[in-house]
């Protein structure tokens, strides 16, 4: 579990939610206003109103919402795609979700095989995809964390993400960086809100 | 084939059916034994084929798309023919309330009973009545199911109202083996007056839903409140501001305008979302369907003016420690929580005259009407005897979390 936050701007409110995560909240002042040069521990997550311009902290960007949710119909969001990013997420989700009592949903848009007419979503997942989900179920077996998943073929991947997390009552999207996206991660796309999301670190050297 | 036996026109046909079979029965038997109860019944069944094509008619109207001149369809006509169907009813409970009285008071004064029929035609009279009863009952199970099904008002009103001309048919086979083995006609009255009673009710249930829809009333308060929890509880949103419900034919219209601060991206799928978690609540209730108008404004922006006390230290700005040491302050006006504006106002007293330049800056704030200000620490003795200064001019005095100014913005 997180050893500690760091609270930078407008993210006050939030610190009854981390609490709940069993997060040690750092409320020194100006830790944040030094935060661009600071080193951090690697379980160290920043509560943040802005994204912040470094992927080696674990980034919680609250936007609107007071607390983080905990009522039984919520869950925590965890998106994937074909690459390991979704892995990484759910190394930080799932012992979250277990900490939180709650249940994690795997998410997964696809888009659609050109040939195939097929309906079903799933059929449409390519093969790197389907490892990593069953990757994903395995970790949520051994973190014995009550999960589901879900395959859409959405129109749009980022409105995808945020439209189930919305139907599905999230309480939180946790996600991390793809190593080898270059412009336009969703990861930080997410960070116009509006549900609550978990930017993981990324690990060093990735 | 399953979309053939849900097909409200195939219910309608089956309704039409029965009632064939109810008239040639009744009218067959009735003319045969004499009997004016049973021949009145089946030409009573002949006015109930006319209903039938007529909620056929409505039915089809009811289904035809929305239009710019009739921009949420047609359905109110099916809710217009609830309310004739409801004081239909009533009216036949009454006249149900007003042969039993008549007839007891008949019977007691000595008259013939109404049934005298010898025994030869006893099964075709029982027969007939209670088949019919149970027809009537069958067939009012499947009309109803059919109508809330798809939702079409029409037809579940004509269900309720065969259901209760099943409840007459049963009375009447009631009073018919109270003649025939116990020679006590008599039982068919009361059993006719229970019917009455739920006939009226029945026809209370169709003539109010009707009414309600007709009327443009809210499908309820309770209703409200929690569709206005379900909206609320999504992200991003900050509050429901306007909530209309109603009803039109079956169809739930919904007129909400809720308040965000997201973008017209997100708001489209705060829609969509909305959309679902509403049509679920409503289906839980046993809402049939709904349409949903929903219009996104922004809240007040609560705008206020905040003052930050600044120096330039080492060529950086820096918020300061107490007042009398800035050399400026920065008035800024807040929106959303946000800078909007920010304008810069040298101080150019004196340090060594302290009173002043914390006078100047007070008269500031009050011509700027700045309801805050920010400074680094005003827990020092000058810092509280400012603050105490500020609170007589209503100007919070607010320590900053840090020196930096972007923490609030700039």
């Amino acid at each position: 579990m997180f050893a500690r936050a760091l609270v930078p701007v407008r993210a006050q409110q939030w610190v009854q939610g981390a609490a709940a995560m069993a997060l040690q909240i750092a409320l020194v002042s100006e830790e944040y206003v030094e935060l661009g040069e600071t080193q951090v521990d690697a379980d160290t997550v920043v509560l943040t109103g802005e994204l912040l311009g470094r992927s080696d902290v674990h980034q919680l960007l609250p936007f609107e919402e007071r607390e983080i949710c905990l009522r039984a119909d919520r869950c925590i969001f965890v998106p994937f795609g074909s690459r390991e990013s979704g892995v990484r997420a759910a190394e930080v989700a799932l012992p979250l979700a277990r900490h939180l009592g709650m249940k994690v949903l795997f998410y997964h848009t696809t888009w659609h095989q050109p040939g195939l007419d097929s309906s079903i979503p799933d059929a449409h997942m390519c093969e790197d995809a389907k490892g990593i989900l069953e990757q994903l179920k395995k970790m949520g077996h051994e973190g014995q964390v009550a999960f589901e998943y879900q395959i859409e073929l959405a129109a749009d991947v980022l409105e995808g993400i945020i439209l189930a997390a919305l139907v599905h009552k999230a309480s939180l999207i946790v996600t991390a960086r793809g190593t080898m996206v270059r412009i336009g991660s969703y990861a930080e796309r997410l960070s116009g809100g509006p549900v609550p999301v978990l930017i993981c670190a990324q690990e060093e050297g990735s | 084939m399953k979309r053939f036996f849900h097909s409200p026109y195939t219910v309608m046909g089956v309704v039409l059916v029965m009632y064939l079979i109810k008239v040639t029965a009744k009218l067959g038997i009735g003319m045969r034994v004499h009997s004016p109860m049973i021949t009145g019944d089946g030409w009573h069944n002949v006015a109930d084929i006319f209903e039938a094509l007529m909620v056929i008619g409505v039915i089809f109207f009811s289904r035809l798309p929305a239009s710019d001149s009739y921009p949420l369809g047609r359905k109110n006509i099916e809710s217009l023919f609830s309310v004739l169907v409801g004081v239909g009813l009533a009216l036949a409970a009454c006249s149900v309330i007003w042969s039993s009285i008549s007839g007891a008071i008949a019977l007691s004064a000595g008259a013939p009973a109404g049934v005298l029929i010898s025994w030869e035609f006893a099964p075709w009279v029982m027969g007939v009545t209670l088949g019919s009863a149970l027809l009537s009952m069958g067939v009012s199970r499947y009309q109803i199911k059919i109508g809330r099904d798809s939702g079409h008002e029409a037809l579940v009103a004509d269900g309720e109202e065969t259901r209760s001309d099943g409840r007459i048919e049963l009375a009447t086979f009631i009073g018919v083996c109270g003649e025939y083995f116990f020679h006590s006609p008599w039982i068919e009255y009361p059993f006719a007056l229970i019917v009455a009673y739920l006939m009226f009710k029945t026809a209370w249930e169709i003539f109010n839903r009707g009414w309600g829809a007709l009327m443009k009333r809210s499908i309820g308060l309770g209703h409200e409140q929690q569709i206005r929890l379900l909206v609320e509880d999504l992200p991003g949103v900050v509050e429901v501001d306007e909530i209309k419900t109603f009803r039109t034919g079956s169809k739930v219209i919904l007129i909400l305008k809720v308040l965000t601060r997201q973008d017209s991206r997100i708001n489209r799928l705060l829609k969509k979302a909305m959309a679902v978690h509403i049509a679920q609540y409503l289906r839980s209730e046993e809402f049939e369907d709904g349409d949903f108008f929903i219009r996104f404004d922004e809240p007040d922006p609560e705008r206020f003016r905040r003052a930050v006390a600044v120096h330039t230290y080492r060529g950086n700005l820096e918020i300061t420690r107490e007042l009398d040491t800035a050399d400026a302050v920065m008035i800024c006006d807040i929106e959303h929580g946000r800078v909007v504006r920010a304008t810069r106002h040298e101080c150019d007293l004196s340090y060594d005259d302290r009173m002043a330049r914390v006078h100047w800056f007070r008269d500031l704030l009050v011509q700027k009407r700045a309801v805050e200000l920010v400074v680094f620490e005003e827990r020092t003795e000058f810092g509280l005897i400012d603050a105490h200064m500020l609170k007589r001019c209503g100007i919070k005095l607010t320590n900053a979390a840090g020196r930096d100014p972007v923490i609030y913005g700039l």
